[in-house]
């Protein structure tokens, strides 16, 4: 049985006390919108139909919570997500063009250090393995026999966590807590989180297990309050038995073809990047409220340089990319829209892509800003 | 005169344009060689496809356009021109399938110079692959992000690849990466 380090399991454990009373001393609200779920842990939970928009059942925030609570179950849940070991059984919904597609898969976290996810549905996808063991990440399909590997993420996303810690404290992004709700049968505090007015920023909600802060489900929403993806366990172990294996690199036929999946370079400077794309990077003037520039990086497209500009707020991210084409410098500018999220500019000899889920007018701002 | 010789004539002698002489040669050769035989029913075949097949609609400028254009070339080259082409030229079968060659000799040049081929690099490489490229850089490092979803960014890659593959790209049309 893997345990947490002794110096730590008292602390976590005192914060998980602390959380769980005070959930119970809040006043019970309304049932909180969304599928219900088999009580009995180990029942599969057949695909039940997720809300296209939120629940109208969903409790209005009682007057006497305080974002502030919102905003500590956050941090607390971050802090969880660093140290909880769990194995469960997922479902994801993803909305797309008013179609719905969905998955199923098995997965296994040790904290931050390591991650496994195994598809099991659909059958195009099952069998699909994505293994991640702080070092490197590696994902395999069978079916293509196509195996890419690249830089861990669970790394990355475990060095940005001080950061989005501090951007909740100080209330960059606005926290709101919701009500409770049950998921895998645990009994969850559901938190939503913006970076701005709900009506206009793509939001999401995080079901947060009221016993250890574990994740348990989270819906994100788009920029008009539409459902754009939900993932939430139907079946959830705490510190499993995991196996010597379980995040080594997967076992692959010699036929396989070795892939790198489209990654941006090391995290550099914009004086860095430009130093290595061998052309005069452009930077927006404009960034929405709360957005930073968080890192620069170089990667190859094609035999050109590609470079990328990550501009954060904690919650959601703009991609900046941008490569020279044969265009005259001087030829007008062009922007194109070739769907929702994505907005491509070419002027001065660069063609700039830009990748974000904000409203349009943002998006338009930032993108027509760039010097 | 071997097979090699014969195999030149017929051609001609299926186009009855052989002398008296070489046209009996030429028969009785065909008559005994299967090989040559079977060469003489191929090149006959071939005349009644090309017979068979629709007459291109030149426009009405077309002989003059191609007169001209011949008569732009110095009179030798034409000389030299005119004796390997003749054999083309002279065959009624071939003409249907040399009016739509230079047909489409002309239109590809008109087009070509209209729009000129550039020099292949990023830039001009379809854009829809290079924003796709973009797209899922951006969800693979929103996938390494606090608080993201790392299940719903990688269900919508998988949508992605296939749709690129069965030339329906499908762009992020909700918003959400």
């Amino acid at each position: 049985m893997l345990r947490n380090p002794s110096g730590r399991r008292n602390s976590y454990a005192a914060s998980a006390l602390i959380l769980a009373l005070t959930v119970a001393a809040l006043p019970p609200t309304a049932a909180i919108g969304g599928p219900r779920v088999a009580i009995h842990a180990k029942a599969k939970v057949k695909r039940v139909a997720i809300p296209s928009q939120p629940s109208a059942r969903l409790a209005r925030p009682p007057a006497a919570v305080q974002d502030n609570y919102a905003r500590t179950l956050l941090r607390q849940m971050l802090q969880a997500e660093q140290h909880v070991v769990l194995q469960g059984s997922q479902t994801t919904v993803l909305n797309r063009n008013g179609r719905s597609v969905t998955s199923e898969q098995q997965v296994l976290r040790n904290g931050s250090h390591a991650f496994r996810l195994e598809y099991t549905q659909p059958a195009r996808l099952a069998g699909q393995l994505i293994i991640d063991n702080g070092r490197a990440f590696w994902h395999y399909s069978p079916a293509s026999k196509r195996l890419e590997v690249g830089p861990s993420r669970v790394r990355r996303l475990r060095d940005r966590v001080p950061q989005v810690m501090r951007q909740i404290k100080q209330g960059v992004l606005a926290a709101r807590y919701i009500g409770r709700d049950t998921v895998a049968g645990r009994p969850c505090a559901v938190v939503e989180i913006s970076s701005g007015d709900l009506a206009k920023a793509p939001s999401r909600r995080f079901w947060i297990d009221v016993a250890n802060g574990a994740q348990l489900r989270i819906d994100e929403f788009g920029d008009r309050g539409q459902l754009i993806s939900s993932s939430y366990y139907t079946t959830v172990t705490y510190n499993p038995t995991i196996p010597k294996d379980a995040f080594k690199p997967p076992a692959t036929p010699k036929d396989t073809h070795l892939a790198s999946p489209p990654m941006s370079g090391p995290s550099l400077t914009v004086a860095q990047a430009q130093a290595q794309a061998g052309f005069a990077i452009q930077q927006p003037t404009y960034l929405p409220a709360g957005f930073q520039f968080q890192t620069a990086s170089v990667s190859d497209f094609q035999k050109q340089k590609l470079v990328a500009l990550r501009y954060a707020n904690g919650l959601n991210v703009l991609s900046l990319f941008e490569t020279k084409t044969g265009a005259r410098a001087d030829a007008p500018p062009r922007l194109l829209r070739p769907r929702r999220g994505v907005f491509v500019l070419a002027q001065s000899g660069l063609r700039l892509i830009l990748v974000g889920n904000l409203i349009q007018s943002e998006m338009e701002k930032v993108v027509i800003s760039v010097r | 005169m071997n097979c090699n010789n014969y195999r030149k004539l017929i051609p001609d002698y299926e186009d009855g344009l052989l002398s008296d002489h070489k046209l009996a040669n030429v028969d009785l050769h065909i008559r005994s060689c299967k090989e040559c035989g079977e060469f003489a029913r191929d090149v006959r075949n071939i005349a009644t496809v090309l017979h068979d097949l629709p007459t291109a609609q030149t426009s009405r400028q077309f002989d003059g356009r191609l007169a001209s254009r011949i008569a732009e070339i110095p009179a030798r080259k034409r000389q030299i021109l005119s004796d390997r082409m003749g054999w083309l030229l002279r065959n009624y079968a071939m003409r249907p399938a040399l009016a739509m060659g230079a047909a489409a000799a002309i239109t590809g040049g008109v087009f070509f110079w209209w729009h000129p081929i550039t020099q292949t690099d990023a830039s001009a490489a379809p854009d829809r692959v290079l924003v796709t490229h973009c797209v899922q850089q951006h969800r693979n490092y929103v996938g390494a992000q606090p608080l993201s979803d790392i299940a719903a960014q990688n269900l919508a890659n998988q949508l992605d690849q296939t749709s690129l593959a069965s030339s329906a790209v499908q762009m992020p049309g909700e918003g959400g990466f």
